[in-house]
């Protein structure tokens, strides 16, 4: 029985609830996810950058009605990444289905 | 969601669970917009209908008065500062149903101007106001809205029956009335209510 290795980058709870969020979204402003996540803003902040670093997701920073916004959206990449995180959960969660 | 801490197997299916259904579509709409252009709508054929039976000169004024209204609407929705926190695949779809719809609404105009009679084209209108109608009323889950589309349906066949230009008038306010006006204000009651924490 072979059990998948979990990708570090998302084993991680906020790292992860970003990536979910995004998933399921085009995109989405850093208040939405912080709002999500109940994170604060300079960890969430810290683990955003982890994600773009690691290419999972890409970041825009603008402005709008002069406020600056930030905005998240999930990259081929990540998506990638998520679903394998995803198929490797379900070899542990399910040993010898896959 | 605070320290960075250690993920069980378990833990890590509730997190992405709960996100996803955290971010699943909450599409609402304030029926402002339907009470609105519903109202428009329904003033412009039954002035039409009115200024038909009085034999004025002039029939097309409450049109013309929705003609200057619609430009100033669009332009402004093209120009509005976009709110959204978050962009769904459900909101781009959407988009493009009202960018088809209101490309629709033009070829109808253009039609009427130039190509066909208005007792003959308007009843077009209907038939792509009950388009609009019924995806929105299935997005939003609005029974009325949903109903509507077929009365409009129904009125753009009796429309296309019907020779009497004046009560093709008749027929279009009847029409939005049930598809636009009744549907607009049930969905602002609703969103009212929602507001001020009735209802969820």
């Amino acid at each position: 029985m072979e059990f998948k290795e979990l990708d570090p980058i998302l084993h991680s709870q906020l790292r992860l609830a970003v990536v979910s969020l995004l998933i399921s979204v085009r995109e989405a402003e850093f208040t939405f996810l912080k709002e999500k996540t109940n994170a604060t803003a300079g960890n969430l902040s810290v683990q955003i950058n982890k994600l773009k670093d690691a290419g999972y997701i890409e970041v825009t920073k603008q402005f709008s009605n002069n406020y600056p916004q930030t905005i998240c959206k999930i990259t081929k990449n990540g998506i990638e990444a998520f679903e394998a995180y995803v198929n490797a959960l379900q070899s542990y969660m399910n040993p010898g289905t896959n | 969601m605070e320290k960075d801490q250690k993920l069980s197997n378990e833990k890590s299916l509730e997190i992405i669970q709960q996100m996803i259904s955290q971010a699943k579509a909450n599409i609402s709409d304030n029926g402002l917009g339907w009470l609105l252009w519903g109202s428009m709508i329904f003033l412009a054929s039954l002035s039409t209908y009115f200024l038909i039976h009085a034999d004025a000169a002039e029939i097309y004024w409450g049109w013309n008065i929705f003609g200057i209204f619609t430009i100033i609407m669009l332009t402004y929705e093209l120009f509005k500062p976009k709110k959204k926190a978050v962009r769904t695949y459900v909101d781009d779809l959407l988009r493009l149903v009202d960018i088809a719809f209101t490309i629709s609404l033009f070829t109808v105009i253009f039609a009427i101007n130039f190509a066909v009679t208005p007792n003959g084209g308007f009843g077009f209108f209907l038939m792509i106001f009950g388009f609009l109608m019924l995806i929105k009323g299935g997005a939003v889950k609005s029974k009325s809205l949903m109903i509507g589309a077929g009365v409009n349906w129904a009125g753009a066949i009796a429309m296309f029956v019907n020779k009497d230009f004046k009560y093709d008038m008749l027929i279009m306010a009847a029409a939005v009335l049930i598809g636009y006006i009744i549907p607009g204000f049930l969905l602002w009651r609703k969103y009212s209510r929602q507001k001020a924490g009735q209802i969820k």
